[in-house]
């Protein structure tokens, strides 16, 4: 029996698809021994940039979920005049090259800027600092966390919301016991895209904040520098931004995994009934 | 007592409807999907909120417009029991049951919870999630976590329509009794008037946001006031004009062929002819005539099917029609699809309403 064509298809595409985008990350892994790895971690500008990268891309994630996820219910849940223009301002960041949104900032918040009068007036020096790098990975980042709460709120039964009002929970008490929970899958999985876009971050931080070891150098502006004069511990860096983006989206998946479990089972119960 | 009068606009006509439900007197909204049964009860509850209108239950003001007055769903604490149960999947059968029960101090919870689970039957189920239940077991759920919360009114959104043929009539059976232990004011909505039959004694028939009648379900199918309502109540309605006769009968030209008469008086105009379909004979096509006051309608079977110890007949006429008839008149008049019959039925047996 002759194997179909179209089978042989499938199946070259998959596997071309998983050598491109496999081979270069375990290039790295392969380029650089665990010995100089190690070695290279230890310097200086490594650890620097790594510990930067890590508090300002979790302060940013943080005001994201924060400010993000009643914003997101707000859109998923209430119809009004405007509201899909609303969804698509929100979404822009997303389209923007990243040097633009440097830009973009600087003329809003820059020293001469839109509001740079009131930034300074407020006590705030944004531009050059590290608290500029946390505004640009929230501008860049908000958008895949709004994006993907905004869907989970809006796969929730406007039901549930119901039954929990009748049964005596407030607005926000609903939201927090009964939303909350049943979007937490969907939440996850944006929180973790823009925590990852906020790790890669390199375009806007370079233009709107700078790369200022210790204080705006964030691990992929560090690699880029590092690039020029020590391409092993360029590698050594990038190796580990790898794993720890690796490990983000592997913790995710278990999430969301153990919190559909509730979900999935969910069709056979139906089909039961 | 559940008082409410209401006005609203919905997306294709308005609801206009006013209603009265006594504690021990459910009430069944019946009506065809899309005619506001749910708008009905999502008003009641307070989880839309209509244009104008005025609902009070036990002396308390829950909404008045003209007044002001609007409270929110929390707050009149309506047990509602959604079409599709709307049990929270993230949480156990019990952490469901509980959910409702905040007015209770916090170490009694426990106790009424576990209390509920037993009444209705589904301790063994306590700690599944509800993915893991059967739609019976779902439906027993949804009434627990309802009534758990003390309500002041019930409402029912097609409480029995998810669920199979099987589990329906003993669920149905159980659900009348847990209306009547609840003794509080209850509105169910139904699109099926049999079902409603087996719950309630009052019945409301909407059609595009109004109630059309109101009365006894036997009432309703005896005396329909409109070919909708007849065909809700499960007659079989034909279309046609009318005109009385010197005889004192009413006499229809049916719309594509056929004359039938009526015992009742019709004014004249186009009519809606209802008919039962259990009053529906077959006979061999072309048997003589017995008599003027039995209407006769030449029909070719379109299908056959037998339920329970009835046979359904749908039969081809210039207007479709269902008659039932027992098994052994379908073995003598060999009744298959493609058979020509001739329909019966006494003119006594034959309503007409305005159309």
């Amino acid at each position: 029996m002759r194997a179909g064509w179209f089978a042989v298809l499938l199946a070259g595409a998959l596997a071309l698809a998983l050598v491109f985008l496999t081979l270069p990350i375990a290039a790295i892994f392969l380029e650089a021994g665990p010995g100089e790895l190690w070695s290279s971690l230890g310097e200086p500008q490594a650890l620097d940039a790594l510990k930067l990268s890590l508090t300002t891309s979790a302060i940013a994630l943080a005001l994201i979920v924060v400010v993000g996820t009643p914003a997101a219910y707000l859109l998923a849940t209430r119809s009004f005049r405007g509201r899909e223009l609303l969804v698509t301002l929100v979404e822009l960041p997303l389209v923007v090259p990243p040097a633009v949104a440097g830009i973009a900032l600087l003329a809003a918040f820059g020293p001469e800027g839109l509001l740079g009068a009131a930034v300074a007036d407020a006590g705030l020096q944004l531009v050059f600092t590290t608290a500029g790098v946390v505004v640009a990975l929230t501008f860049v980042a908000s958008p895949f966390y709004l994006r993907a709460a905004q869907a989970a709120f809006e796969a929730v039964d406007p039901s549930w919301v119901g039954a929990a009002r009748t049964l005596g929970a407030s607005e926000s008490r609903a939201f927090v016991t009964v939303v909350v929970p049943a979007a937490l899958p969907g939440l996850a999985t944006g929180a973790a895209l823009a925590w990852g876009r906020a790790l890669g971050e390199f375009g806007a931080t370079l233009v709107f904040a700078g790369s200022f070891q210790g204080v705006t150098q964030t691990a992929p502006l560090a690699i880029v520098e590092l690039f020029g004069s020590d391409f092993d511990a360029a590698l050594a860096l990038s190796a580990v931004l790898v794993a720890v983006s690796a490990a983000l989206l592997v913790a995710v998946k278990l999430v969301a995994a153990r919190a559909g479990t509730g979900l999935a089972g969910r069709g056979a119960g139906d089909a039961r009934g | 007592m559940l008082e409410a009068e209401l006005g609203t606009g919905l997306r294709d006509f308005r609801l206009e409807l006013s209603l009265a439900v006594e504690a021990g007197w459910p009430l069944a909204i019946v009506g065809p999907s899309g005619a506001g049964k749910s708008s009905v009860l999502r008003a009641i509850a307070g989880l839309a909120a209509p244009e104008r209108g005025s609902i009070r239950c036990s002396g308390r003001v829950w909404l008045d417009t003209a007044g002001g007055a609007n409270l929110p769903p929390e707050r009149r604490r309506c047990g509602y029991v959604f079409q599709d149960y709307a049990l929270f999947e993230s949480m156990s059968v019990r952490g469901n049951v509980a959910y409702g029960l905040g007015r209770l101090p916090r170490r009694e919870r426990g106790a009424e919870a576990e209390r509920m689970l037993d009444r209705f039957g589904i301790r063994a189920l306590a700690d599944a999630r509800p993915a893991e239940l059967s739609g019976g077991e779902r439906q027993r759920v949804a009434l627990a976590r309802a009534l758990a919360s003390r309500p002041t009114a019930l409402l029912l959104d097609e409480p029995l329509a998810a669920l199979d043929a099987v589990t329906r009539t003993a669920a149905g059976a159980q659900l009348r009794r847990i209306i009547d232990e609840a003794a509080v004011p209850t509105v169910l909505v139904t699109h099926d008037f049999a079902e409603a039959i087996t719950l309630v004694e009052k019945v409301a028939v909407l059609e595009e946001g109004r109630i059309v009648q109101r009365g006894r379900p036997e009432e309703l199918a005896a005396e329909p006031v409109s070919g909708f309502v007849a065909e809700l109540t499960g007659s079989v309605v034909l279309a046609g004009v009318a005109r009385m006769r010197p005889d004192g009968l009413s006499e229809v030209l049916v719309e594509g062929g056929g004359v039938l008469t009526s015992t009742d008086e019709a004014p004249g105009g186009p009519v809606c002819a209802a008919v039962h379909p259990w009053e529906i004979a077959i006979e061999p096509a072309g048997s003589a005539e017995h008599g003027s006051q039995r209407n006769r309608l030449e029909a070719t079977v379109r299908s056959v099917a037998r339920i329970g110890n009835r046979v359904r007949v749908g039969l081809d006429t210039p207007q479709p029609l269902v008659a039932e008839v027992t098994p052994q008149a379908r073995e003598q008049l060999g009744l298959a699809p493609g058979v020509a019959v001739t329909a019966v039925w006494k003119a006594a047996a034959t309503r007409l309403t305005p159309r």
